[in-house]
């Protein structure tokens, strides 16, 4: 199967400055793909072409197969699109407000009654369905412009930093929420400068530098692929200068410290820089036990998702 | 939740039907009337008219002659309505503008626009949904002011015919200014930008024409007695062509499209042309300002309503 969202070479221009710069990104049906990037990458601008809001300068994106230049209705038709702010109307009651948006959308009225219970229930505003929706916090401003995206059940959702400026128990709920859609079938297509968002939910990531994609995969593949040098801890009772001498001796291993740990019952510490794969991290492990090594802990230190977005994006910094 | 297949719009459909289902002139209509915007407006619209329809009737009573003979009462009927109905005018002139101006720019402002430019509302049903919101809270307003207008039909002298034209002209202004205001509304990013140029543009209508015509009035008449020898016109084709401009001039603002019509209506004889007499006896005639006025409206909000229509489908380049 095609990818649902492809984006080939597109490039847009405001006057001189290059916002989005000949970005490619396939994105498969089911998906949670998080869109990772500093501010002002161009990630809002790619999200606004692939909304059919903005034209491209140079480029194609499709949509369940349609194009977003030629087809735009046909895309506005499989897409739900949150932008990054909320879109309010001062004088709307909360049911009013997915009601209405559901008349755009051409549903009949009995329709909308239930479904606009349905997403109210689906978003946990069932008792708020009679405020009115200047008055809700933003948390639940999110959640509402999330039901609205919904509302003709769309095959894609196109969020813009769905999670930003929201508080740390309101983003965690629009994470479940967002893998709840996912086991709904809905692919989510979704932005953020936030590192955290992504590590939990997403099946796969793209990080956009300068509008630029410089990496995507999985958050394993994008930390396997950075680690140009793993770093290993093992900790054990006796017989360190031993372990010592074994680990230098294979291949891969770039060096050993040793450290007495204070209060921690005669254990040594060793800090192995080593860059061998998965297996030979294992080899290492069975060598250490072959030989009897009294190991008390044995673990690789995952280089965090900061260190490879700083690594990635440094270019901006420079 | 299950699928829900998007309907596609049935296509012949009536147009009570097809604003019923504008999803904009329901939420409109609710959040106007919800608003105390709505109330004011009738309420300063009945304010104006009753204190002014009072003055007059006033001022007639002050004098007993009034109620002596039914042609005075005839003509007090007569004073009443038009003076109703030019002051429901010139309301009518302001207040569609004004309800129409935000139509486009607010949602602009509230950031809603793109919200329902990616929904598969056309930009059509948008506009048309915007306008007519703005024109059914106009007529309201219009018809509010009947009961001060009929006070002069206790009095008589007011004809059936009369009535009919100021209907048309009203409704017919106030379907134009609506247009007027969406239009900047549509054009223009901000409410307030959108304000003062349909405000301006209004004022030009209502007052700027009438005093551009007299000015031109003045010269074409200079020009008319050089005629001859300037223009190489005949002085006869400088007049008829003198009587055309002057014509058409009064026909395009409602102010001496109004007070014209009122003079026609006054001198009683038809309602449906006007008739303007040459230096040399021929006389000719022109269909009356309002019917000038509004086919030229009728046409002008077509244009603009189309212009507006382009603006929203407009992508963001
Ligand atoms: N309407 C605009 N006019 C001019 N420049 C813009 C406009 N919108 C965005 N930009 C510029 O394009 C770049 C990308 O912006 P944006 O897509 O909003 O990034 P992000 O969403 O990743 O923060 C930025 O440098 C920004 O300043
Ligand atoms: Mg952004």
């Amino acid at each position: 199967m095609p990818p649902i969202i492809e984006i080939k070479d597109l490039s847009k221009k405001y006057g001189k400055r290059t916002a989005v710069n000949q970005l490619n990104l396939a994105v498969e049906a089911g998906e949670i793909f998080g869109f990772v990037g500093p501010n002002g990458a161009g990630k809002t601008t790619t999200l606004r072409i692939l909304a059919t809001l903005l034209r491209a300068n140079g480029g194609e994106a499709f949509i369940a197969g349609h194009s977003v230049r030629k087809a735009p209705r046909g895309v506005r038709g499989v897409i739900g699109y949150m932008p990054d702010s909320f879109g309010i109307y001062h004088d709307m009651r909360v049911w009013e407000y997915l009601d209405f948006f559901g008349a755009c959308y051409h549903l009949r009225e009995g329709e909308r009654k239930r479904l606009v219970n349905d997403l109210l229930e689906l978003v946990d505003m069932t008792p708020r369905r009679d405020e009115m929706v200047d008055k809700l916090s933003r948390g639940m401003q999110q959640r509402l412009g999330l039901a609205r995206t919904l509302i003709h059940d769309p095959q894609v959702l196109i969020l813009d930093e769905p999670a930003s400026g929201l508080d740390p128990r309101a983003r965690v709920e629009i994470r479940e929420l967002l893998v709840e859609l996912a086991r709904m079938g809905k692919t989510v297509f979704f932005s953020t400068h936030i590192l955290a968002d992504v590590a939990e939910i997403c099946t796969r990531v793209g990080i956009i530098e300068a509008g630029r994609i410089v990496a995507t995969g999985t958050l394993d593949e994008l930390q396997r692929g950075l680690a140009t040098q793993r770093a290993v801890h093992i900790s054990v009772l006796d017989r360190a200068t031993e372990a010592q001498e074994f680990l230098s001796a294979l291949p891969g291993v770039g060096g050993v410290e040793a450290h007495v740990e204070q209060n921690q019952q005669q254990r040594t510490r060793l800090e192995v820089k080593f860059t061998g794969d998965d297996a030979a991290l294992s080899a290492m492990l069975s060598g250490l036990t072959a030989r009897s090594i009294p190991i008390v802990h044995f673990s690789e230190d995952s280089q965090n998702l900061e260190d490879i977005f700083m690594q990635l994006t440094k270019s901006s910094l420079d | 939740m299950s699928a829900i297949p998007v309907q596609p719009t049935p296509i012949r459909r009536t147009f009570g039907e097809w604003l019923r289902r504008n999803p904009i002139t329901l939420k409109e209509m609710r959040s106007r009337m919800r608003g105390r915007r709505a109330f004011a407006v009738l309420t300063v619209n009945a304010l104006l008219l009753g204190g002014l329809v009072s003055l007059i009737y006033m001022t007639y009573a002050a004098n007993t002659q009034t109620f002596n003979s039914p042609s005075n009462l005839q003509s007090l009927g007569k004073l009443i309505f038009a003076t109703a109905v030019g002051m429901q005018l010139l309301i009518t002139c302001f207040t569609s503008s004004s309800s129409a101006v935000g139509a486009i720019s607010s949602e602009r402002e509230r950031q809603t626009f793109e919200l329902l430019r990616t929904t598969l509302l056309p930009a059509r049903s948008l506009v048309l949904g915007k306008l007519a919101a703005a024109v059914l809270f106009n007529l309201l307003v219009i018809l509010s002011a009947i009961p001060i207008a009929s006070l002069s039909f206790f009095f008589g002298g007011v004809t059936l015919e009369e009535i009919a034209i100021a209907s048309v002209f009203l409704i017919v202004t106030a379907l134009a200014f609506s247009s007027i205001g969406l239009f900047f509304s549509s054009l223009l990013r901000r409410t307030s930008q959108a304000t003062a140029v349909s405000t301006v543009v209004t004022l030009i209508l209502l007052f700027g024409i009438p005093v551009f015509m007299l000015i031109i009035q003045g010269l074409l008449s200079t020009m008319t007695y050089y005629g001859g020898s300037r223009t190489g016109m005949t002085s006869v084709e400088a007049e008829l062509t003198r009587n055309f401009v002057i014509w058409l001039l009064i026909s395009i603002s409602p102010i001496s499209a109004g007070v014209a019509t009122l003079a026609l209506l006054l001198e009683n004889k038809t309602a449906l042309s006007m008739t303007l007499t040459l230096s040399n006896g021929t006389s000719v005639s022109y269909p009356a300002p309002w019917i000038a006025y509004t086919v030229v409206y009728l046409l002008l909000s077509v244009l603009l309503i189309a212009l507006s229509v382009r603006a929203v489908k407009r992508v963001d380049k």
